[in-house]
């Protein structure tokens, strides 16, 4: 387990909409990011594949 | 599912998250991690309507060259934005925590050696246990003086009508399916933090992700922190 001081937090915050996923990064150095984020797989496929997990 | 797929798995949730804005943060994060053998903390914030998104199996994130979690470049954290206050954790030096372990007979059976070996070498504890893992024998302590802080579950989980369930034992010594909401109605006000080291118990179902154990008992704002597992774990 690396030392306090080298671990570095990253935060990502999802909202989800009806149309849409935003996911926000509020980090000093980048700012207060927000990007529409895309789900990488279909719900049947996502669904599929975490049942043979 | 094999190795491969896995990783083809972990590479394409990477690839989502690499391809936004916030890709380069994340890519600055980890190479900085790797220079300096450190670790990144990725902390995922999920609202209530986000279920997809928190069931996903974040954990086998890949960036082509290895698997992040696995190969210990990075750490995960999955929160649940409710917009409820924390509810602060006020103890005495000692905390007293209830183990309960539950090894029904029609399920695989638990190490339970091994899970009070967990807890019994943490310092300042005060560890109880039930002599039978049964709901009823919960609720017969929860009655019982003195209070607990900390309500620690040891064992399996389950999924039933498309909710969560953790497996006590019944009077038949097999499986008794107890729901988030029986959870609720037992330790609700009676327990500052829920510990629970069940597979499935934080797997996200139906429309909500306060649909599952971990998350319901937060909304009915029993805790300050759980942990559950998604997918089947070992008390490892």
């Amino acid at each position: 387990m690396p030392a306090t001081d080298d671990l570095i937090f990253i935060e990502l915050e999802f909202q989800q909409s009806a149309d849409k996923i935003i996911m926000r990064l509020n980090e000093p150095s980048y700012g207060d990011l927000r990007t529409p984020f895309a789900p990488p797989f279909p719900d049947d496929v996502l669904s599929t594949r975490l049942e043979a997990i | 599912m094999s190795r491969d797929e896995l990783s083809a798995f972990g590479r394409q949730l990477y690839r989502a998250l690499e391809e936004t804005r916030v890709g380069e943060a994340i890519r600055d994060a980890i190479r900085k991690a790797r220079r300096s053998r450190g670790q990144v903390i990725l902390q995922l914030r999920f609202d209530e309507q986000s279920v997809e998104l928190a069931s996903l199996p974040w954990e086998l994130l890949h960036d082509k060259r290895r698997p992040l979690l696995a190969a210990g470049v990075v750490d995960l954290v999955r929160y649940i934005v409710y917009p409820e206050p924390v509810v602060s954790l006020e103890v005495t030096p000692l905390l007293r925590v209830l183990q309960v372990i539950a090894s029904p007979a029609d399920k695989p059976p638990i190490d339970v050696e091994k899970a009070r070996a967990s807890l019994d070498k943490v310092p300042n504890l005060v560890v109880e246990r039930l002599s039978r893992a049964t709901y009823d024998d919960l609720l017969k302590r929860l009655e019982r003086k003195p209070r607990l802080h900390v309500f620690h579950f040891d064992g399996h989980s389950t999924l039933q009508d498309e909710q969560n369930v953790l497996c006590f034992e019944g009077e038949d010594g097999n499986s008794d399916p107890v729901d988030a909401e029986a959870l609720h109605v037992a330790l609700y006000n009676q327990v500052s933090l829920v510990v629970l080291n069940a597979c499935l118990s934080s797997q996200m179902t139906g429309t909500s992700v306060f649909s599952s154990l971990a998350p319901a008992l937060i909304e009915a704002g029993i805790s300050n922190s759980h942990f559950g597992m998604d997918g089947p774990q070992s008390l490892d």
